[in-house]
């Protein structure tokens, strides 16, 4: 077992992390500049230019062949500069559903590795509850396309996304494991209805009605099931990732906090429980990253359920770390913690969010259990 | 970044992993497994095994008659060991002694104590802990004086670790008044010799592993002195830092766990087995996960920047590994119920156990969790840890 990086692996994420730092280190949380859609364009562009979007992607389809310890050398930095890249959404979702669908698919993929087309995933619907196997959204074979009727909803990113990645059912009823397929359709295609909102991290996400609207097949047809899984333990593993470098954010800014803010004619540092606490958040930061490391070398080497073991113990320990650390760092920060201003409070954000998605921590206990048994 | 082992590791791992099953007696893995007591000639009957083998003394190198493991070997090695109830090299002489006489001993102090210790014929207790001075060793009192032809030592340590059936004894000794990085030495000592008297200290859970050791007047020959006057200080942060990894206990966490399944399976609560409890079954998993992050931790500690020596963020593998420990004898103990309230010390030696309304499994589950609750204290207190990452780590 190695957690060394190889040179192109450093150069990689010293090149995100640079081009993130200068980016937002002047930005405060609530800066338009994180959020507006031409920011993050800009950003995108440039770090398209720069190979990141492509890490995880084959030759073939424009990408860099880093796998998913590519992304996740890409996500610590986004994660650590609590930056709004659509990296999780985008690349890792989209991108890694797409590439698994076959060659026919590289096409589109190098799309999105170059910048040129962003992506979402359209997965989650009302009522499926971690189990793809209850999606409802239909698909119809109509010629050479698909005709799509449901409704899909929180789809990260889906206010920018120039094509929708959809799971639909094209065979077979509520339950059963095969007859899901994968679609692409553009955003703007008839038959679409889009309500965006905001989410809890200040970017945006979208509900999706399709009624009627034409899609292409990707992927063979009725046998989505396995790739959903993949593209399931791809996203916990990115949001360990991802959570590794804010929850590591979080500890340095509070560090430096308790260092200067001076109670009782001393800096808050003096007081052990303080420093004792820092330390265990610490703790939890070099589990967490070690459990992203193996989640992502295994997502890259292994199958089935044993890298399904890595992907949701690495959720587990993001979700766990995640909650202490920004629990943590607003207790430590004091009144000021609790204000909008603060930054503590949208590194917060982003990481209930994440904790949220793709399954919480009972839900991946649980899948830890049965995949360990199997 | 690469998961998994090389083929050359796996195959070391299954060369020991058949070694420690064709090798080791079966009472001696039954006590271990069994958390029941052993002695010295069980310690002894198994390490001869190690000897012949030449593993008794795997994290000595090359030149010393050690096996020249890698790093990535001796993990593998310790593991695999822990994970068939193989007693774990306990001998302070081993692990700690040799590793400073080594560094800092004379030839003839080399060739007088290192094959002795290498044959586990000479035992060594470790002297630094007094009864006033614990996590601040720092403050230790044992006097050191200067008598031309030989030194004259007086003092009391304690928390002496098998000192009972120990021969000799390396301590730390103030040899000067001033800070302790210049008034304190390294000595070696006869535990037979004039003035050493050896009390054993009764453990809450009825053990007698540890010891006081009074020194009175105790002549100690110039020859016994390791290295340079009052640089003993140095000796002991040297020898410290040998015991870090393999005190987050990872392996044995490992079995543990495997025998909390067991035993859940065979008690029942409610009608059914406590193992289909999924309560219970979730406890269990969160462990799991913690301790698989753990695991993967103490790899990435050694791998991720190749050529470097540990650094202070290892404290919180120990804090971290025992305190996942703990929580898996807890657990063991919760599972054994109203069995674990019959509690007789015979019971703690193999075979010798007659309540029999009591499962066999449950006499040492109570004693197991009780004397777990030492490990977060010693090998440096989970609290003087945090202050070390604390200052080092975070700079705070």
């Amino acid at each position: 077992m190695d957690f060394s990086l190889s040179e192109d692996q450093a150069m990689f994420k010293d090149t995100v992390g640079r081009i993130l730092d200068k980016e937002y280190q002047s930005l405060v949380p609530n800066d338009a500049a994180r959020h507006s859609a031409d920011a993050i364009a800009r950003r995108w562009g440039i770090l398209a230019e720069n190979g990141v979007l492509g890490l995880p992607f084959v030759a073939d389809a424009s990408g860099m062949e880093q796998g998913a310890v590519g992304s996740m050398l890409a996500l610590e930095e986004i994660g650590r500069n609590l930056a709004s890249e659509p990296y999780l959404a985008s690349v890792v979702l989209a991108g890694t559903l797409l590439q698994s669908a076959g060659e026919t698919a590289y096409p589109l993929v190098a799309e999105i590795a170059e910048g040129a087309k962003r992506a979402s995933l359209a997965i989650e619907e009302d009522g499926m509850d971690h189990d793809f196997t209850n999606i409802a959204t239909s698909a119809k074979k109509d010629g050479d396309l698909y005709v799509l009727n449901g409704k899909k909803r929180l789809v990260l990113d889906g206010d920018n996304a120039d094509i929708l990645v959809v799971v639909a059912r094209t065979s077979g009823k509520k339950g059963d494991v095969d007859g899901l397929s994968t679609f692409v359709i553009d955003a703007n295609a008839d038959g679409i209805t889009k309500n965006s909102y905001g989410v809890l991290d200040g970017n945006r996400a979208a509900d999706f009605d399709f009624n009627n609207a034409k899609a292409t097949l990707v992927g063979e047809e009725g046998k989505a099931a396995p790739r959903l899984e993949q593209v399931y333990d791809a996203a916990n593993a990115a949001i360990a990732a991802e959570m590794t470098g804010l929850v590591g954010a979080l500890i340095d800014i509070t560090c430096e906090y308790i260092k200067v803010r001076q109670q009782f004619g001393v800096p808050l540092a003096k007081f052990q429980v303080l420093t004792h606490r820092l330390v265990d958040a610490r703790t939890e930061w070099e589990l967490l990253k070690s459990a992203a490391g193996a989640a992502a070398m295994g997502f890259d080497d292994l199958d089935g359920k044993e890298r399904r073991v890595l992907c949701s113990a690495a959720k587990v320990q993001a979700i766990r770390a995640g909650r202490f650390a920004h629990q943590q760092a607003i207790q430590l920060h004091g009144g000021i913690g609790m204000t909008e201003e603060c930054h503590v409070g949208w590194y917060a954000k982003r990481i209930i969010l994440l904790s949220q998605i793709f399954g919480d921590e009972s839900h991946h206990i649980y899948q830890f259990t049965q995949a360990r048994a199997a | 970044m690469k998961y998994g082992f090389s083929k050359e590791d796996e195959d070391f791992a299954q060369e020991v992993r058949d070694f420690v099953r064709e090798n080791l007696p079966s009472d001696i893995k039954k006590k271990v497994q069994d958390g029941l007591r052993l002695d010295r000639p069980d310690y002894v009957r198994w390490y001869s095994k190690l000897y012949e083998r030449g593993w008794a003394t795997p994290g000595w190198p090359k030149e010393y008659g050690g096996p020249g493991f890698t790093p990535m070997q001796k993990l593998i090695f310790d593991e695999e060991l822990q994970l068939q109830s193989a007693p774990r090299i306990i001998a302070s002489g081993i692990n700690m002694l040799a590793p400073v006489l080594m560094a800092f001993g004379t030839p003839e102090q080399k060739a007088e104590y290192l094959p002795k210790i290498a044959r586990s014929e000479q035992w060594w207790g470790q002297g630094f802990s007094e009864p006033g001075s614990g996590s601040d060793l720092a403050s230790m009192k044992t006097k050191c004086e200067d008598k031309g032809d030989h030194y004259l030592v007086n003092g009391h340590k304690i928390w002496t670790s098998y000192a009972h059936f120990c021969e000799m004894m390396f301590a730390l000794v103030r040899t000067k008044e001033g800070k302790p990085q210049e008034s304190i030495s390294f000595i070696l000592i006869d535990l037979k010799a004039e003035g050493v008297t050896v009390r054993p200290i009764k453990m809450l859970e009825g053990g007698e592993d540890l010891n006081e050791v009074f020194l009175d007047n105790v002549k100690v020959p110039k020859a016994n002195l390791v290295g340079e006057i009052n640089k003993g200080w140095d000796y002991a942060k040297y020898l410290l830092g040998f015991e870090r990894t393999g005190i987050a206990g990872i392996a044995p966490s490992k079995f543990q766990i495997m025998r909390l399944k067991e035993i859940a399976a065979k008690q029942t609560r409610r009608g059914k087995p406590l193992i289909e409890d999924p309560v219970f079954v979730d406890r269990i998993a969160r462990l799991e996960i913690d301790l698989l992050a753990l695991e993967h931790t103490a790899l990435r500690m050694m791998t991720e920047r190749p050529g470097a020596p540990p650094g202070p963020e290892t404290s919180l593998l120990k804090v971290r590994g025992t305190e996942i420990r703990q929580a898996v004898f807890e657990m063991l103990m919760e599972a054994g119920g109203i069995d674990c309230v019959p509690f007789e010390e015979a019971a703690l030696n193999l075979g010798e156990a007659h309540y029999e309304a009591q499962p066999e499994y449950t006499n040492s589950l109570a004693a197991n969790y009780l004397d777990s609750r030492k490990i977060t204290i010693y090998g440096g207190a989970n609290e003087v840890q945090r202050n070390i990452v604390a200052k080092a780590v975070l700079k705070l």
